[in-house]
């Protein structure tokens, strides 16, 4: 049997096909290109503009200036434990929640997926959310930058959805094999389920390494700082003395002379090279978590 | 044993995860909260020396922590300060919303010892807020202290106007008590009062070119042909592309500039027309005003983008020489480490100065004080309240902000005939890298704690140690002097006003600035100039009249009130 031949609009539709999602592709990359580009150009030259694939004044400063400060490291690792902790027992803890109310024999479950759907329909709002996290004495703590966020009922309505969509008999051949429901859940459902897992570590994930506001409004101590919080920090700081001059004065006067012709670093371009620094750890994670994506888990798992 | 071994598993993703979690709280180093508290030893070095006390000092502006040491408690002004009068700070900044971060405080309680925020009015903002919280009983009343610390008690009133003194800082629902204490405010001569330079500044080269003095374009008139001559002469910007004749920096800042010709010396939000007292919004200048940068728009002279400019998008015009003119400050910082620096033929210079309506220059007005300043204000919970005022009283004497703009002498700078001069080697180092003198302490107290003075007034910066550039800022002031008019804003007066605050509500939702950015990009004059009407025909309802009526009304009982 040989391989079909492409008729000639097959080849068109492929083309087009083809040349659509390219552009596509560039549209979402060309961003991070340009601002590569920027993070490795002198700050003051990218004022004139006119730098969109390659750095035209090439630098290290910005970066140099955004690892110079010694907390930055340790704000990294911050972020680094916080988002493992997060991701894993976020994803654990959502899906023995979204595993219970998907079992239909559970008792009131239509009252308890209520209770839980009605808290989502108010927010607290930042100041009672700081005085709640207060009270709990998880002020200016590490634990403030994780147990907020080892739950979330959306992710837990999505893994439900998606347990639901498991065909209960795979569950029941199981029981009738005698696993206990603990084994169900971490034999089948688990295994079965990877693609929703992935997902939602992925947006829990990517939500925690990127959350920049806990830190902000829960956490003085800066050798507590996460990454995202810290860096942001920085561009503030930099921003400000731009407006203000580096004593805190207000104007060209109070500015040392030397700065005027220092280094070359903006706060603009300091942006940039931030979104590279804080980007790029999740670029990274992105190829082993795309496998999932694609998976038809369920094909062949059960003939009936 | 299946089951054994799986619940062994599972058990061990939930433990292992939560031990972590718990060893890394726990090595945090979370639940320092010893605001206000002495910091447990407050042991006595002998007889003499102070009591060391720690205190918690909030610097409540977005991104104010640039000028914080890294080192906080050991640096090198902080020791020294810590030796005179026993204070160490712990210092924490924020990089948000100043007001957000206020109510924050305010509404949970938990006040820093020691706060440094913004205090434009007690009307709006933020100044609002800590208002509020004053009146709840939140700051500290420092009446009673003040006596005992004369240089806190001299930023109470130096460099502050004085109808924000009585207006704002002394309102009579405070009942006498005073609660704040201004900085950054000027040493109250004239020379320490900072002149923005705000003007029009016209490409040097462009205006070599036409043959064209940039002194003699102090009209509207003048200003239009020569934006004219400019769009004929076809002249390239950097990049070689067309300039623009006329532009602005960021969302149209300061296209005011180009209708200076109908400003005049004001220092409130009243107008004296023809002997009649009115308000801005209703102003007979608004017409011409209007008409005028309609003109430009339409005959190509003026950026159609300036409104829409974003910060990034108004320096890369500055930076490439594509505003043939531009309205604001000089700019200095941005073009000397870019245009200046490759072109230096295309120097900006300053057109005139403007005339006023008056046939004055139009320059900066101000009154003798600053109206609107940072202020500290302290906790009312503070638990060692003498050991703030002692720490402010201090770096607030000759000998504090010697300390805190200079280091120690000898060690960082030293006296020459009273005047304090950088050792030639730590000024290099503080060149490479000006990181190390923000290390060694020397940035963050100027700027937030020190008031009532002036360090150009105080230090003058010899003349061969000036750049060129502030030399040319320096041209700039004295081409345009600042305008002090020594009396009360008649915006405080309109407060007495017993329909203010009804008035205050009605227009809260208008921006009179935003409909006059539409009118001026409409069909026609006609519909310009009915745009115009209809905003102030919404201010004329909400009793801007009235207000000035009022205004006049009281202004005319006494003689101390401006417009």
């Amino acid at each position: 049997m040989g391989v079909r031949k492409m008729s000639a609009a097959d080849k068109a539709y492929s083309t087009l096909n083809y040349a659509v999602l390219t552009l596509f592709s560039l549209t979402a990359l060309y961003p991070f290109i340009y601002f590569l580009a920027l993070s490795f150009n002198d700050g003051y030259d990218a004022m004139k503009g006119g730098i969109y694939f390659f750095p035209r004044v090439f630098t290290l400063e910005n970066y140099n200036k955004a690892f110079n400060n010694p907390l930055i490291l340790n704000s990294f690792m911050i972020s680094v434990t916080r988002t493992f902790i997060v991701t894993v027992s976020s994803v654990l803890l959502t899906a023995l929640l979204a595993y219970g109310l998907s079992r239909k024999g559970l008792p009131g479950r239509k009252y308890i997926v209520f209770f839980f759907f009605f808290t989502t329909l108010f927010s607290g709002g930042l100041i009672p959310t700081f005085i709640l996290f207060r009270q709990l004495e998880i002020l200016n703590t590490y634990w403030v930058l994780v147990l907020p966020m080892m739950y979330n009922f959306f992710n837990a309505i999505i893994m439900k959805t998606f347990f639901d969509g498991i065909p209960g008999s795979l569950s029941e051949s199981a029981r009738i094999d005698g696993a206990s429901e603990l084994s169900v859940f971490a034999k089948i459902i688990l295994p079965l389920s990877m693609p929703v897992l992935a997902t939602i570590a992925l947006f829990v994930g990517v939500g925690v390494w990127n959350d920049w506001f806990t830190g902000q409004f829960f956490i003085q101590n800066e050798d507590l700082y996460p990454a995202a919080t810290f860096l942001n920090k920085m561009i503030s700081e930099a921003s400000f003395q731009t407006m203000t001059g580096s004593s805190g004065g207000s104007s060209i006067q109070n500015m040392s002379e030397s700065q005027m012709g220092l280094r070359g670093v903006t706060p603009e371009a300091l942006r940039m090279t931030f979104v590279i620094i804080i980007t790029t750890p999740i670029i990274c994670v992105y190829p082993f978590l795309q496998k999932y994506f694609v998976k038809g888990v369920l094909v062949g798992s059960l003939k009936e | 044993m299946r089951n054994t071994k799986l619940k062994s598993s599972l058990s061990m993703m939930i433990a292992v995860p939560m031990l972590v979690l718990t060893v890394a709280a726990c090595s945090g180093n979370g639940g320092s909260n010893s605001s206000g508290t002495p910091s447990g030893s407050s042991e006595q070095k002998g007889s003499e020396a102070p009591k060391a006390v720690t205190l918690t000092y909030l610097s409540a502006w977005n991104g104010g922590g640039g000028a914080f040491p890294q080192d906080q408690e050991n640096n090198l002004v902080a020791r020294q300060i810590r030796e005179k009068v026993g204070v160490t700070l712990k210092l924490e900044s924020i990089t948000t919303s100043e007001v957000e971060k206020l109510n924050t405080i305010f509404a949970s309680d938990t006040v820093p010892d020691i706060v440094n925020a913004p205090f434009w009015s007690t009307t709006s903002g933020e100044g609002q807020v800590i208002k509020k919280a004053a009146m709840e009983g939140q700051l500290l009343d420092l009446t009673p202290y003040l006596d005992k610390y004369p240089n806190v008690k001299r930023l109470l009133t130096t460099g502050v106007s004085k109808d924000f003194y009585e207006f704002e800082m002394n309102s009579p629902e405070f009942e006498g008590k005073q609660y704040f204490i201004p900085v950054e405010t000027p040493d109250g001569t004239l020379e320490s009062i900072h002149n923005w330079n705000y003007g029009l500044y016209a490409r040097g080269d462009i205006l070599k070119a036409l043959n064209v003095n940039a002194a003699d374009i102090d009209t509207q008139d003048k200003l239009y042909d020569l934006l004219t001559q400019i769009k004929n002469g076809n002249f390239k910007d950097i990049g070689g592309k067309s300039v623009i004749p006329a532009g602005t920096m960021h969302n149209g800042w300061d296209y005011g500039r180009y209708l200076m010709g109908w400003s005049d010396y004001n220092i409130s939000d009243f107008r004296l027309e023809g002997g009649k007292v009115t308000h801005w919004t209703l102003g007979e200048d608004q017409e011409p005003r209007l008409l005028f940068m309609r003109k430009l728009i339409s005959n190509g002279l003026f950026d159609p983008e300036a409104f829409s400019n974003t910060d990034t998008t108004a320096n890369e015009k500055l930076a490439t020489g594509k505003m043939a003119v531009y309205g604001a400050q000089p700019m200095m910082d941005q073009l000397s480490k870019t245009l200046y620096k490759t072109n230096p033929e295309m120097q900006y210079e300053l057109l005139g100065p403007m005339k006023n309506k008056n046939g004055e220059i139009a320059t900066q007005v101000a009154t003798p004080g600053r109206g609107g300043f940072p202020v500290i204000f302290l906790s009312a919970k503070i638990k060692d309240p003498e050991a703030a005022l002692r720490y402010l009283d201090y770096v607030n004497s000759e000998e504090g902000r010697l300390l805190a703009y200079w280091g120690v002498e000898g060690q960082t700078y030293t006296l020459d005939n009273g005047q304090p001069r950088w050792l030639p080697e730590v000024k290099q180092k503080y060149d490479d890298n000006p990181d190390e003198k923000r290390d060694e302490g020397l940035n963050f107290l100027p700027g937030r704690f020190i008031g009532a003075f002036s360090s150009d007034v105080t230090w003058p910066q010899p003349e061969d140690q000036k750049t060129e550039w502030r030399k040319l800022e320096e041209s700039f002031w004295k081409k345009m002097p600042i305008k002090v008019i020594d009396k009360i804003s008649a915006n405080y007066v309109a407060r007495e006003w017993p329909q203010y605050d009804k008035y205050r509500d009605a227009t809260n939702s208008l921006n009179f600035d935003t409909e006059f950015r539409k009118a001026l990009f409409a069909k026609s004059d006609e519909e310009a100039l009915k745009m115009l009407r209809d905003i102030q025909d919404k201010y004329r309802a909400a009793g801007a009249q009235e207000m000035a009526d009022f205004v006049a009304e009281k202004a005319a009982a006494r003689d101390d009130i401006g417009f």
